[in-house]
């Protein structure tokens, strides 16, 4: 019964990826390619099984688990990174509009 | 000494000091008259202040951070044509007339930079907790640039125009005191350290940095190690 619901969620995010239009060639590639795997990893369950026993990780759930994990961590790394890039970005900008907009002094000012 | 301080600006970053910044500026007006101020997006009317008490204001129009607002200073310094910038803090810790004492020290050294240091001159009632931290700061600078410093996070600097020419701060926030001495220290710039005064008061404890916040310098110099 988990199956089709799974498949169906699949189809359904990867049909909102593609409509956005947003990923490039290469990304939306790769992002096919990731559900495609996530499919054969539904459906045939027996065959992550085998790829754990050859791994030598015990089950195909823990396989699993720990290949999400990786894409987890990548994906937090990439937008680490371009938060960082876009920070940089910031203080570029905002450094430009003070130094190209000073305020003189005021008239008379004495600080008393 | 007087033509160097008539040559000089002073830069100030500064994040809501609306109570304290026009005192503090009209003092330093006493004895440089150039200064300005990089009003780091305060939400209050620290621009004003600051303008009210003599200085020139640059307004960051989101908060950046200290790091961020020195380098923006010290850029505007350079264009106006300074010989000399001086660093100095908004919250009324430093006294003005240490300014004297760093030009004094860069006469008489002939150093690139001069930098204050509170232990070879006076500190009047600093919390133990945060001479603790103080210390483990000499210790780690030590280790990360190889500069034996007495005291490595005084806001109170004084760099000579070529000197100032040579520093990029690239980190916003708070890690801007370390990489400033690691810079020094890779353009093998001359440095001296020249004894000023520092008053910690309620006002600039309450202002000033927290016990938390040493984790987010060490991550901030840790991650700009990795991705040089």
């Amino acid at each position: 019964m988990i199956v089709p619901i799974l498949l169906l969620a699949l189809a359904l995010i990867l049909f909102y990826i593609g409509s956005r239009r947003q990923l490039s060639g290469l990304q939306l590639l790769f992002v096919l390619l990731f559900f495609a795997a996530g499919a054969v990893a539904v459906l045939f369950q027996p065959l992550t099984m085998r790829l754990a026993a050859y791994l030598n990780v015990g089950r195909g759930a823990d396989l699993l688990l720990y290949f999400s994990v990786l894409c987890g961590v990548l994906v937090a790394a990439n937008f680490y990174f371009r938060f960082k890039e876009t920070e940089r970005t910031l203080v570029e900008i905002v450094r430009r509009v003070a130094i190209l907009s000073p305020e003189n002094p005021a008239e008379g000012s004495s600080g008393k | 000494m007087r033509e160097l301080l008539e040559r000089a600006w002073v830069v100030v970053p500064a994040y809501c000091e609306s109570r304290v910044i026009r005192g503090v500026i009209a003092q330093l007006r006493e004895i440089c008259p150039r200064i300005v101020v990089v009003d780091d997006g305060s939400t209050d009317e620290t621009g004003l202040e600051a303008r009210a008490g003599g200085a020139t204001v640059l307004t960051h129009i989101v908060n950046l951070g200290q790091g961020a607002a020195l380098q923006t200073g010290i850029e505007f310094a350079l264009l106006q044509g300074a010989e000399y910038i001086f660093t100095f803090d908004a919250d009324g810790q430093h006294a003005p007339e240490s300014l004297t004492v760093l030009a004094e020290t860069m006469r008489s050294t002939g150093s690139d930079v001069i930098l204050g240091s509170r232990w070879l001159g006076h500190v009047e009632a600093i919390p133990p907790l945060r001479r603790l931290i103080l210390r483990l700061a000499v210790v780690f600078t030590r280790l990360h640039s190889g500069l034996n410093l007495s005291d490595t996070h005084n806001g109170l600097r004084l760099f000579s125009r070529a000197a100032a020419l040579r520093l990029k701060i690239t980190q916003p926030r708070m890690a801007h005191a370390s990489e400033i001495l690691a810079q020094i220290g890779s353009a093998k710039l001359r440095f001296a350290e020249a004894p000023v005064t520092v008053r910690y008061t309620a006002y600039s404890l309450r202002k000033g940095q927290k016990l938390s916040g040493m984790f987010r310098v060490l991550s901030d110099i840790f991650y700009a190690r990795w991705t040089r």
